[in-house]
Protein backbone atom coordinates (compact mmCIF):
# COMPACT_ATOMS: atom_id res chain seq x y z
CA UNK A 1 0.00 0.00 0.00
CA UNK A 2 1.08 2.87 -0.85
CA UNK A 3 2.65 5.55 1.34
CA UNK A 4 -0.41 8.53 1.10
CA UNK A 5 -2.73 5.83 1.68
CA UNK A 6 -0.93 4.90 5.19
CA UNK A 7 -0.72 8.55 5.70
CA UNK A 8 -5.04 9.00 5.48
CA UNK A 9 -5.35 6.18 7.61
CA UNK A 10 -3.25 7.64 10.23
CA UNK A 11 -5.13 11.27 9.89
CA UNK A 12 -8.58 8.81 10.24
CA UNK A 13 -7.83 7.12 13.13
CA UNK A 14 -6.29 10.65 15.24
CA UNK A 15 -9.83 12.22 13.76
CA UNK A 16 -12.06 9.24 15.17
CA UNK A 17 -9.53 9.60 18.44
CA UNK A 18 -10.79 12.87 19.07
CA UNK A 19 -13.88 13.02 17.24
CA UNK A 20 -15.40 10.08 19.76
CA UNK A 21 -14.37 11.88 22.78
CA UNK A 22 -16.35 15.53 21.12
CA UNK A 23 -19.11 12.79 20.58
CA UNK A 24 -18.94 11.95 24.28
CA UNK A 25 -19.41 15.25 25.95
CA UNK A 26 -21.79 16.65 22.68
CA UNK A 27 -24.38 14.12 24.14
CA UNK A 28 -24.92 16.08 27.16
CA UNK A 29 -25.47 19.34 25.02
CA UNK A 30 -28.20 17.35 23.15
CA UNK A 31 -30.32 15.32 25.42
CA UNK A 32 -30.76 18.18 27.32
CA UNK A 33 -31.40 20.63 24.70
CA UNK A 34 -33.42 17.63 23.70
CA UNK A 35 -35.88 18.24 26.94
CA UNK A 36 -36.17 21.54 28.25
CA UNK A 37 -34.61 23.35 24.83
CA UNK A 38 -31.69 25.12 26.31
CA UNK A 39 -28.11 25.29 25.53
CA UNK A 40 -26.48 24.06 29.04
CA UNK A 41 -23.29 26.18 28.56
CA UNK A 42 -21.48 25.28 31.35
CA UNK A 43 -20.75 21.88 30.13
CA UNK A 44 -17.47 22.05 28.49
CA UNK A 45 -17.01 22.96 32.28
CA UNK A 46 -18.47 19.67 33.82
CA UNK A 47 -15.85 17.66 31.36
CA UNK A 48 -12.80 19.82 32.87
CA UNK A 49 -14.33 19.03 36.26
CA UNK A 50 -14.18 14.92 35.35
CA UNK A 51 -10.05 15.43 34.13
CA UNK A 52 -9.40 16.74 37.09
CA UNK A 53 -11.51 14.39 39.62
CA UNK A 54 -9.37 11.83 37.95
CA UNK A 55 -5.71 13.34 38.71
CA UNK A 56 -7.42 14.00 42.35
CA UNK A 57 -8.20 10.55 42.20
CA UNK A 58 -5.09 8.97 40.55
CA UNK A 59 -3.01 11.26 42.72
CA UNK A 60 -4.14 10.21 45.63
CA UNK A 61 -4.10 6.49 44.49
CA UNK A 62 -0.52 6.85 43.95
CA UNK A 63 0.57 8.70 47.25
CA UNK A 64 -0.96 5.34 49.04
CA UNK A 65 1.51 3.35 46.36
CA UNK A 66 -1.28 1.77 44.51
CA UNK A 67 0.14 1.26 41.59
CA UNK A 68 -2.12 -1.58 39.60
CA UNK A 69 -3.35 -0.10 36.48
CA UNK A 70 -6.73 -1.75 36.32
CA UNK A 71 -7.64 -0.62 39.83
CA UNK A 72 -6.46 2.57 38.81
CA UNK A 73 -8.81 2.82 36.02
CA UNK A 74 -11.60 1.57 37.64
CA UNK A 75 -11.31 3.93 40.44
CA UNK A 76 -11.08 6.99 38.00
CA UNK A 77 -13.51 6.09 36.08
CA UNK A 78 -15.96 5.36 38.63
CA UNK A 79 -15.25 8.45 41.13
CA UNK A 80 -14.66 10.84 38.32
CA UNK A 81 -17.72 9.75 36.72
CA UNK A 82 -19.66 10.17 40.48
CA UNK A 83 -17.85 13.42 41.46
CA UNK A 84 -18.74 14.89 38.00
CA UNK A 85 -22.54 13.96 37.94
CA UNK A 86 -22.83 15.00 41.33
CA UNK A 87 -21.85 18.78 39.79
CA UNK A 88 -23.97 17.95 36.74
CA UNK A 89 -26.95 17.92 38.88
CA UNK A 90 -25.92 20.79 41.74
CA UNK A 91 -25.19 22.79 38.60
CA UNK A 92 -29.07 22.11 37.59
CA UNK A 93 -30.71 22.57 40.45
CA UNK A 94 -28.68 25.61 41.10
CA UNK A 95 -28.62 27.71 38.23
CA UNK A 96 -31.27 26.86 35.71
CA UNK A 97 -34.42 25.08 37.84
CA UNK A 98 -35.26 28.41 39.63
CA UNK A 99 -35.57 30.24 36.22
CA UNK A 100 -37.30 27.46 34.42
CA UNK A 101 -40.92 28.48 33.02
CA UNK A 102 -39.73 32.27 32.24
CA UNK A 103 -37.65 34.04 29.09
CA UNK A 104 -36.13 31.10 27.42
CA UNK A 105 -32.82 33.59 27.74
CA UNK A 106 -32.28 33.91 31.30
CA UNK A 107 -31.38 30.22 32.01
CA UNK A 108 -28.95 30.59 28.66
CA UNK A 109 -27.34 33.67 30.41
CA UNK A 110 -27.18 31.68 33.78
CA UNK A 111 -25.44 29.10 32.13
CA UNK A 112 -22.67 31.26 30.90
CA UNK A 113 -22.14 32.50 34.35
CA UNK A 114 -22.10 29.16 35.91
CA UNK A 115 -19.56 28.61 33.20
CA UNK A 116 -17.36 31.44 34.14
CA UNK A 117 -18.06 30.57 38.03
CA UNK A 118 -16.71 27.39 37.36
CA UNK A 119 -13.61 27.45 35.55
CA UNK A 120 -12.24 30.26 38.11
CA UNK A 121 -13.72 28.20 41.14
CA UNK A 122 -11.10 25.65 39.51
CA UNK A 123 -8.51 28.27 38.96
CA UNK A 124 -8.35 29.21 42.05
CA UNK A 125 -8.88 26.11 43.85
CA UNK A 126 -5.78 24.72 41.57
CA UNK A 127 -3.97 27.04 40.49
CA UNK A 128 -4.19 28.00 36.73
CA UNK A 129 -1.22 26.23 35.62
CA UNK A 130 -0.88 22.96 33.93
CA UNK A 131 -0.99 19.63 35.60
CA UNK A 132 0.37 16.95 34.55
CA UNK A 133 -1.89 14.02 34.24
CA UNK A 134 -0.21 10.74 34.65
CA UNK A 135 -0.19 8.82 31.69
CA UNK A 136 -0.88 5.32 32.78
CA UNK A 137 -1.26 3.76 29.50
CA UNK A 138 2.01 3.92 27.33
CA UNK A 139 2.94 1.97 24.01
CA UNK A 140 0.95 1.35 20.65
CA UNK A 141 1.66 -0.43 17.50
CA UNK A 142 3.47 0.74 14.60
CA UNK A 143 1.93 -0.60 11.22
CA UNK A 144 3.89 0.03 8.07
CA UNK A 145 7.17 -0.18 6.28
CA UNK A 146 10.40 -0.43 7.39
CA UNK A 147 11.73 2.68 5.23
CA UNK A 148 8.42 4.77 4.98
CA UNK A 149 5.33 6.22 6.75
CA UNK A 150 3.93 4.38 9.66
CA UNK A 151 1.40 4.21 10.96
CA UNK A 152 1.07 4.72 14.81
CA UNK A 153 -2.17 3.30 17.21
CA UNK A 154 -0.92 4.14 20.92
CA UNK A 155 -2.64 1.88 23.38
CA UNK A 156 -4.29 5.07 24.61
CA UNK A 157 -6.04 5.20 21.41
CA UNK A 158 -7.85 1.83 21.63
CA UNK A 159 -8.90 2.34 25.40
CA UNK A 160 -10.20 5.43 23.70
CA UNK A 161 -12.20 3.78 21.22
CA UNK A 162 -13.33 1.13 23.46
CA UNK A 163 -14.49 2.87 26.74
CA UNK A 164 -16.50 5.15 23.89
CA UNK A 165 -18.33 2.29 22.66
CA UNK A 166 -19.09 0.68 26.04
CA UNK A 167 -20.69 4.42 27.33
CA UNK A 168 -22.78 4.71 23.67
CA UNK A 169 -24.03 0.99 24.00
CA UNK A 170 -24.70 1.67 27.76
CA UNK A 171 -26.42 4.89 26.59
CA UNK A 172 -28.08 3.54 24.00
CA UNK A 173 -29.29 0.79 26.09
CA UNK A 174 -30.58 2.56 28.94
CA UNK A 175 -32.26 5.39 26.63
CA UNK A 176 -34.06 2.52 24.37
CA UNK A 177 -35.10 -0.15 26.93
CA UNK A 178 -35.30 1.06 30.42
CA UNK A 179 -38.27 2.81 32.19
CA UNK A 180 -36.63 6.01 32.62
CA UNK A 181 -35.36 5.76 29.33
CA UNK A 182 -38.38 5.70 27.63
CA UNK A 183 -39.72 8.63 30.20
CA UNK A 184 -36.45 10.53 29.22
CA UNK A 185 -37.67 9.78 25.55
CA UNK A 186 -40.90 11.17 25.99
CA UNK A 187 -40.25 14.31 27.91
CA UNK A 188 -38.23 15.33 25.11
CA UNK A 189 -41.22 14.77 22.55
CA UNK A 190 -44.00 16.39 25.27
CA UNK A 191 -42.79 17.34 28.19
CA UNK A 192 -46.37 18.76 29.20
CA UNK A 193 -47.61 15.76 28.46
CA UNK A 194 -45.38 13.52 30.61
CA UNK A 195 -46.54 15.60 33.58
CA UNK A 196 -50.08 15.08 32.90
CA UNK A 197 -48.99 11.19 32.71
CA UNK A 198 -48.16 12.00 36.78
CA UNK A 199 -44.35 11.36 35.69
CA UNK A 200 -42.30 13.99 38.12
CA UNK A 201 -40.62 16.08 35.07
CA UNK A 202 -37.94 17.92 37.34
CA UNK A 203 -36.32 14.30 38.21
CA UNK A 204 -36.21 13.26 34.35
CA UNK A 205 -34.49 16.75 33.74
CA UNK A 206 -32.10 15.81 36.56
CA UNK A 207 -31.38 12.05 35.29
CA UNK A 208 -30.32 13.69 31.93
CA UNK A 209 -28.34 16.43 33.47
CA UNK A 210 -26.52 13.20 35.34
CA UNK A 211 -26.12 11.22 32.54
CA UNK A 212 -24.61 13.91 29.98
CA UNK A 213 -22.21 14.65 33.06
CA UNK A 214 -21.53 11.14 33.85
CA UNK A 215 -20.36 10.85 29.69
CA UNK A 216 -18.47 14.40 30.14
CA UNK A 217 -16.48 12.94 32.92
CA UNK A 218 -15.52 9.63 30.79
CA UNK A 219 -14.21 11.69 28.15
CA UNK A 220 -12.87 13.96 30.95
CA UNK A 221 -10.43 11.09 31.79
CA UNK A 222 -9.64 9.56 28.70
CA UNK A 223 -8.39 13.47 26.63
CA UNK A 224 -6.20 13.74 30.23
CA UNK A 225 -4.48 10.51 29.58
CA UNK A 226 -4.11 10.90 26.00
CA UNK A 227 -3.16 14.47 26.07
CA UNK A 228 -1.47 14.30 29.75
CA UNK A 229 -1.99 17.84 30.39
CA UNK A 230 -5.21 19.36 32.08
CA UNK A 231 -6.00 23.30 33.06
CA UNK A 232 -8.52 24.92 34.23
CA UNK A 233 -9.65 26.59 30.72
CA UNK A 234 -9.58 23.52 28.53
CA UNK A 235 -13.78 23.25 29.20
CA UNK A 236 -14.04 26.15 27.41
CA UNK A 237 -12.77 25.04 23.72
CA UNK A 238 -14.14 21.14 23.96
CA UNK A 239 -16.99 22.56 24.62
CA UNK A 240 -17.16 24.22 21.73
CA UNK A 241 -16.38 21.95 19.83
CA UNK A 242 -19.04 19.21 21.54
CA UNK A 243 -21.02 21.97 20.65
CA UNK A 244 -20.74 22.61 17.43
CA UNK A 245 -20.49 18.53 16.77
CA UNK A 246 -24.04 18.70 18.22
CA UNK A 247 -25.55 20.96 16.10
CA UNK A 248 -24.08 19.49 12.91
CA UNK A 249 -25.12 16.15 13.93
CA UNK A 250 -28.67 17.69 14.73
CA UNK A 251 -29.37 19.31 18.44
CA UNK A 252 -31.80 17.12 19.71
CA UNK A 253 -30.93 13.64 18.01
CA UNK A 254 -28.36 11.04 20.21
CA UNK A 255 -27.28 9.53 16.90
CA UNK A 256 -26.73 13.31 15.58
CA UNK A 257 -24.28 13.87 18.40
CA UNK A 258 -22.33 10.63 17.81
CA UNK A 259 -21.95 10.90 14.49
CA UNK A 260 -21.48 15.24 14.51
CA UNK A 261 -18.51 14.12 17.15
CA UNK A 262 -16.57 11.97 14.74
CA UNK A 263 -16.97 13.88 11.48
CA UNK A 264 -15.50 16.81 13.46
CA UNK A 265 -13.30 14.84 15.08
CA UNK A 266 -11.57 13.73 10.99
CA UNK A 267 -12.50 17.29 9.75
CA UNK A 268 -10.13 18.36 12.57
CA UNK A 269 -7.56 15.74 11.38
CA UNK A 270 -7.75 16.18 8.12
CA UNK A 271 -6.72 19.68 8.23
CA UNK A 272 -3.84 19.35 10.55
CA UNK A 273 -2.85 16.50 8.47
CA UNK A 274 -2.65 18.38 5.26
CA UNK A 275 -3.06 21.57 5.50
CA UNK A 276 -2.06 23.17 9.35
CA UNK A 277 -2.88 22.62 12.66
CA UNK A 278 -3.44 26.35 12.88
CA UNK A 279 -6.39 25.70 10.68
CA UNK A 280 -8.15 23.46 12.74
CA UNK A 281 -10.81 25.19 14.86
CA UNK A 282 -11.04 27.88 11.71
CA UNK A 283 -12.50 24.81 10.00
CA UNK A 284 -14.73 23.70 12.69
CA UNK A 285 -16.31 26.74 13.49
CA UNK A 286 -16.25 27.91 9.93
CA UNK A 287 -18.58 24.18 9.65
CA UNK A 288 -20.75 25.35 12.65
CA UNK A 289 -21.85 28.69 10.80
CA UNK A 290 -22.28 26.59 7.50
CA UNK A 291 -24.93 24.04 9.65
CA UNK A 292 -26.29 26.82 10.77
CA UNK A 293 -26.70 28.96 7.57
CA UNK A 294 -27.52 26.23 5.21
CA UNK A 295 -29.16 23.15 7.36
CA UNK A 296 -30.01 24.51 10.94
CA UNK A 297 -31.75 21.33 11.59
CA UNK A 298 -28.17 19.39 11.07
CA UNK A 299 -27.60 15.85 9.70
CA UNK A 300 -29.86 13.75 11.80
CA UNK A 301 -32.35 16.27 13.46
CA UNK A 302 -35.73 16.82 12.46
CA UNK A 303 -37.43 19.42 11.01
CA UNK A 304 -39.96 21.52 13.07
CA UNK A 305 -42.66 19.84 11.45
CA UNK A 306 -45.65 19.25 13.42
CA UNK A 307 -48.01 16.35 12.07
CA UNK A 308 -51.57 17.03 13.01
CA UNK B 1 -66.23 12.59 43.33
CA UNK B 2 -64.36 15.66 41.64
CA UNK B 3 -65.89 19.20 42.80
CA UNK B 4 -65.22 22.70 42.39
CA UNK B 5 -66.23 25.44 44.33
CA UNK B 6 -65.99 29.05 43.17
CA UNK B 7 -62.81 28.41 40.82
CA UNK B 8 -61.08 31.02 39.41
CA UNK B 9 -58.28 30.61 36.99
CA UNK B 10 -56.27 33.30 34.79
CA UNK B 11 -53.74 33.27 32.26
CA UNK B 12 -51.08 35.87 32.72
CA UNK B 13 -53.89 38.93 33.22
CA UNK B 14 -56.67 37.14 31.80
CA UNK B 15 -59.34 35.97 33.76
CA UNK B 16 -59.91 32.77 31.85
CA UNK B 17 -62.14 31.23 34.19
CA UNK B 18 -64.55 33.00 36.85
CA UNK B 19 -66.19 31.23 39.88
CA UNK B 20 -66.76 27.66 38.02
CA UNK B 21 -69.24 25.29 40.34
CA UNK B 22 -69.17 21.83 39.02
CA UNK B 23 -69.72 18.39 40.56
CA UNK B 24 -69.03 15.33 38.93
CA UNK B 25 -70.50 12.18 40.67
CA UNK B 26 -69.07 8.59 41.00
CA UNK B 27 -70.38 6.74 37.54
CA UNK B 28 -71.22 9.50 35.86
CA UNK B 29 -70.93 11.05 32.87
CA UNK B 30 -70.48 14.78 32.92
CA UNK B 31 -70.45 16.88 29.74
CA UNK B 32 -69.33 20.13 29.29
CA UNK B 33 -70.23 21.94 26.13
CA UNK B 34 -69.24 25.78 24.63
CA UNK B 35 -67.85 27.43 22.17
CA UNK B 36 -64.13 27.64 20.88
CA UNK B 37 -62.80 29.63 23.18
CA UNK B 38 -65.28 29.33 25.79
CA UNK B 39 -62.51 28.38 28.43
CA UNK B 40 -63.42 24.41 27.89
CA UNK B 41 -60.13 23.29 27.59
CA UNK B 42 -58.99 25.55 30.78
CA UNK B 43 -61.45 24.14 32.78
CA UNK B 44 -59.82 20.90 32.46
CA UNK B 45 -56.31 21.94 32.78
CA UNK B 46 -56.88 23.79 36.19
CA UNK B 47 -58.14 21.00 37.43
CA UNK B 48 -54.96 19.00 36.32
CA UNK B 49 -52.88 22.01 38.29
CA UNK B 50 -51.83 23.63 34.85
CA UNK B 51 -52.55 26.79 35.08
CA UNK B 52 -53.34 26.53 39.15
CA UNK B 53 -56.57 27.75 40.30
CA UNK B 54 -55.95 31.43 41.58
CA UNK B 55 -59.22 31.04 43.87
CA UNK B 56 -61.84 28.63 44.92
CA UNK B 57 -61.35 25.12 45.84
CA UNK B 58 -60.85 21.40 43.78
CA UNK B 59 -61.85 18.47 45.70
CA UNK B 60 -61.25 14.79 44.24
CA UNK B 61 -63.11 11.89 46.66
CA UNK B 62 -63.43 15.11 49.24
CA UNK B 63 -59.18 15.87 49.68
CA UNK B 64 -58.47 19.69 47.89
CA UNK B 65 -56.09 19.22 45.64
CA UNK B 66 -55.72 22.60 43.54
CA UNK B 67 -52.22 23.27 45.76
CA UNK B 68 -50.74 20.01 44.59
CA UNK B 69 -48.46 19.68 41.44
CA UNK B 70 -49.71 18.56 38.51
CA UNK B 71 -47.64 15.30 38.58
CA UNK B 72 -49.03 14.60 42.04
CA UNK B 73 -52.86 15.43 41.31
CA UNK B 74 -52.46 12.52 37.83
CA UNK B 75 -50.67 10.24 39.99
CA UNK B 76 -54.29 9.85 42.15
CA UNK B 77 -56.39 7.63 40.00
CA UNK B 78 -57.47 10.41 37.56
CA UNK B 79 -56.18 10.29 33.85
CA UNK B 80 -56.75 12.78 31.38
CA UNK B 81 -56.98 12.45 26.63
CA UNK B 82 -56.34 16.01 26.27
CA UNK B 83 -56.74 18.22 23.78
CA UNK B 84 -54.80 16.99 19.94
CA UNK B 85 -54.30 13.63 22.01
CA UNK B 86 -50.56 14.84 22.61
CA UNK B 87 -49.44 11.08 21.91
CA UNK B 88 -45.80 10.29 21.94
CA UNK B 89 -45.51 10.36 17.95
CA UNK B 90 -41.99 9.03 18.02
CA UNK B 91 -42.71 5.82 20.59
CA UNK B 92 -44.23 3.02 19.83
CA UNK B 93 -47.74 2.45 20.23
CA UNK B 94 -46.53 -0.05 23.11
CA UNK B 95 -43.96 2.14 24.40
CA UNK B 96 -46.60 5.17 24.80
CA UNK B 97 -49.03 2.32 26.48
CA UNK B 98 -46.65 1.43 29.00
CA UNK B 99 -46.28 5.33 29.34
CA UNK B 100 -49.86 5.80 30.89
CA UNK B 101 -49.44 2.87 33.24
CA UNK B 102 -45.58 4.45 34.37
CA UNK B 103 -46.74 3.80 38.07
CA UNK B 104 -47.93 0.55 37.93
CA UNK B 105 -46.28 -1.66 40.60
CA UNK B 106 -47.83 -4.86 40.18
CA UNK B 107 -46.98 -6.92 37.08
CA UNK B 108 -49.58 -9.17 35.74
CA UNK B 109 -52.56 -6.28 37.44
CA UNK B 110 -50.04 -4.08 34.28
CA UNK B 111 -50.69 -6.97 31.99
CA UNK B 112 -54.01 -7.40 32.36
CA UNK B 113 -54.94 -3.45 31.94
CA UNK B 114 -52.61 -3.79 28.83
CA UNK B 115 -54.78 -6.95 27.70
CA UNK B 116 -58.18 -4.60 28.24
CA UNK B 117 -56.71 -1.71 26.41
CA UNK B 118 -55.85 -3.83 23.67
CA UNK B 119 -59.79 -5.68 23.63
CA UNK B 120 -61.06 -2.16 23.67
CA UNK B 121 -58.87 -0.92 20.60
CA UNK B 122 -57.78 -4.54 18.33
CA UNK B 123 -56.38 -1.32 16.40
CA UNK B 124 -53.83 -0.94 18.66
CA UNK B 125 -52.65 -4.31 18.90
CA UNK B 126 -51.96 -4.92 15.23
CA UNK B 127 -50.02 -1.47 15.55
CA UNK B 128 -47.91 -2.52 18.76
CA UNK B 129 -44.76 -2.07 17.78
CA UNK B 130 -45.66 0.81 14.72
CA UNK B 131 -44.57 4.49 15.41
CA UNK B 132 -47.42 6.16 16.76
CA UNK B 133 -46.96 9.13 14.97
CA UNK B 134 -47.40 6.95 11.87
CA UNK B 135 -51.17 5.84 12.46
CA UNK B 136 -53.86 8.02 11.75
CA UNK B 137 -56.13 10.45 13.04
CA UNK B 138 -58.60 8.05 14.87
CA UNK B 139 -55.85 5.05 15.45
CA UNK B 140 -54.25 8.20 17.34
CA UNK B 141 -56.72 8.85 19.56
CA UNK B 142 -57.56 5.43 20.54
CA UNK B 143 -54.00 5.64 21.69
CA UNK B 144 -54.44 8.42 23.86
CA UNK B 145 -57.56 6.94 25.38
CA UNK B 146 -55.54 3.42 25.67
CA UNK B 147 -52.43 5.20 27.40
CA UNK B 148 -54.83 7.33 29.99
CA UNK B 149 -57.19 4.07 30.71
CA UNK B 150 -52.97 2.09 31.57
CA UNK B 151 -53.00 4.14 35.05
CA UNK B 152 -56.19 2.55 35.83
CA UNK B 153 -58.05 5.98 36.36
CA UNK B 154 -61.77 6.34 38.30
CA UNK B 155 -62.02 9.27 36.73
CA UNK B 156 -61.56 10.17 33.01
CA UNK B 157 -60.79 13.38 31.28
CA UNK B 158 -61.63 13.74 27.36
CA UNK B 159 -60.67 17.19 26.13
CA UNK B 160 -62.93 17.27 22.42
CA UNK B 161 -62.11 13.27 21.60
CA UNK B 162 -64.15 13.98 18.10
CA UNK B 163 -62.09 16.26 16.59
CA UNK B 164 -61.12 16.25 13.73
CA UNK B 165 -61.96 12.72 13.66
CA UNK B 166 -64.59 10.81 10.83
CA UNK B 167 -68.27 10.53 11.50
CA UNK B 168 -68.00 6.56 11.62
CA UNK B 169 -64.68 7.33 13.90
CA UNK B 170 -66.94 9.46 16.12
CA UNK B 171 -69.13 6.98 16.95
CA UNK B 172 -66.81 4.40 17.75
CA UNK B 173 -65.30 6.66 20.31
CA UNK B 174 -68.53 7.17 21.81
CA UNK B 175 -69.53 4.02 21.87
CA UNK B 176 -65.72 3.25 23.82
CA UNK B 177 -66.99 6.07 26.16
CA UNK B 178 -70.87 4.39 26.77
CA UNK B 179 -68.65 1.40 27.72
CA UNK B 180 -66.18 2.82 29.75
CA UNK B 181 -68.62 3.72 31.99
CA UNK B 182 -70.12 0.06 32.80
CA UNK B 183 -66.67 -0.48 33.80
CA UNK B 184 -67.47 1.76 36.53
CA UNK B 185 -65.10 4.55 35.30
CA UNK B 186 -66.36 8.38 35.53
CA UNK B 187 -66.01 10.30 32.68
CA UNK B 188 -66.05 14.44 32.50
CA UNK B 189 -66.18 15.20 28.85
CA UNK B 190 -65.39 18.46 26.90
CA UNK B 191 -67.15 18.71 23.66
CA UNK B 192 -67.92 20.82 20.93
CA UNK B 193 -69.79 18.07 19.29
CA UNK B 194 -72.84 19.12 21.88
CA UNK B 195 -75.31 17.02 20.33
CA UNK B 196 -73.44 13.26 20.74
CA UNK B 197 -71.74 14.87 23.72
CA UNK B 198 -75.29 15.76 25.69
CA UNK B 199 -77.08 12.17 24.45
CA UNK B 200 -74.39 10.67 25.98
CA UNK B 201 -74.23 12.72 29.34
CA UNK B 202 -76.40 12.24 32.67
CA UNK B 203 -75.63 15.86 33.37
CA UNK B 204 -74.15 18.25 31.20
CA UNK B 205 -72.93 21.81 31.58
CA UNK B 206 -72.62 24.85 29.08
CA UNK B 207 -69.37 27.45 29.70
CA UNK B 208 -69.84 30.54 28.31
CA UNK B 209 -66.84 33.01 27.90
CA UNK B 210 -65.13 31.48 31.11
CA UNK B 211 -68.87 31.11 32.95
CA UNK B 212 -71.14 28.10 33.51
CA UNK B 213 -74.54 29.52 32.13
CA UNK B 214 -76.25 26.02 32.81
CA UNK B 215 -76.61 22.89 34.49
CA UNK B 216 -79.19 20.76 33.75
CA UNK B 217 -79.44 16.31 32.68
CA UNK B 218 -78.24 15.49 29.24
CA UNK B 219 -81.69 15.23 28.21
CA UNK B 220 -83.10 18.48 29.25
CA UNK B 221 -80.07 20.89 27.81
CA UNK B 222 -80.66 18.35 24.25
CA UNK B 223 -84.17 20.50 24.18
CA UNK B 224 -83.49 23.43 26.18
CA UNK B 225 -84.10 26.42 23.31
CA UNK B 226 -81.62 28.66 24.29
CA UNK B 227 -78.82 25.51 23.58
CA UNK B 228 -80.16 24.03 20.81
CA UNK B 229 -80.15 28.07 19.07
CA UNK B 230 -76.49 28.12 20.16
CA UNK B 231 -74.73 25.20 20.03
CA UNK B 232 -77.47 22.66 18.40
CA UNK B 233 -77.41 24.83 14.56
CA UNK B 234 -81.04 25.45 15.71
Amino acid sequence: MSEQFYYFLQQILNGVTIGSTYALIAIGYTMVYGIIGMINFAHGEVYMLGSYAAFFVLAGLAMVGIDSLPLLLIAAFSLSIIITSAYGWSIERVAYRPLRGGNRLIPLISAIGMSIFLQNFVRLAQGSRDIAMPSLITGGWTIGPADGFNITLSYMQVVIFVVTFLSMTALTLFISKSRMGRACRACAEDIGMANLLGINTNKVISITFVIGAALAAVAGVLLGMYYGVINPYLGFMAGLKAFTAAVLGGIGSIPGAVLGGLLLGIAEAITAGYFSTEYKDVVSFGLLCFVLLFMPTGILGKPEVEKV
Amino acid sequence: MLELKNVNAHYGQIQALHDVNIQVGEGEIVSLIGANGAGKTTLLMTVCGEPKASSGEILFEGQPIHHQATSTIMRQDIAIVPEGRRIFSRLTVEENLHMGGFFLQDKAEFERLEQEVYDLFPRLLERKLQRAGTMSGGEQQMLAMGRALMSKPRLLFLDEPSLGLAPIIIQQIFDIIETLRSKGITVFLVEQNANQALRLADRGYVLENGRIVLEDSGSNLLTNEAVRKAYLGG
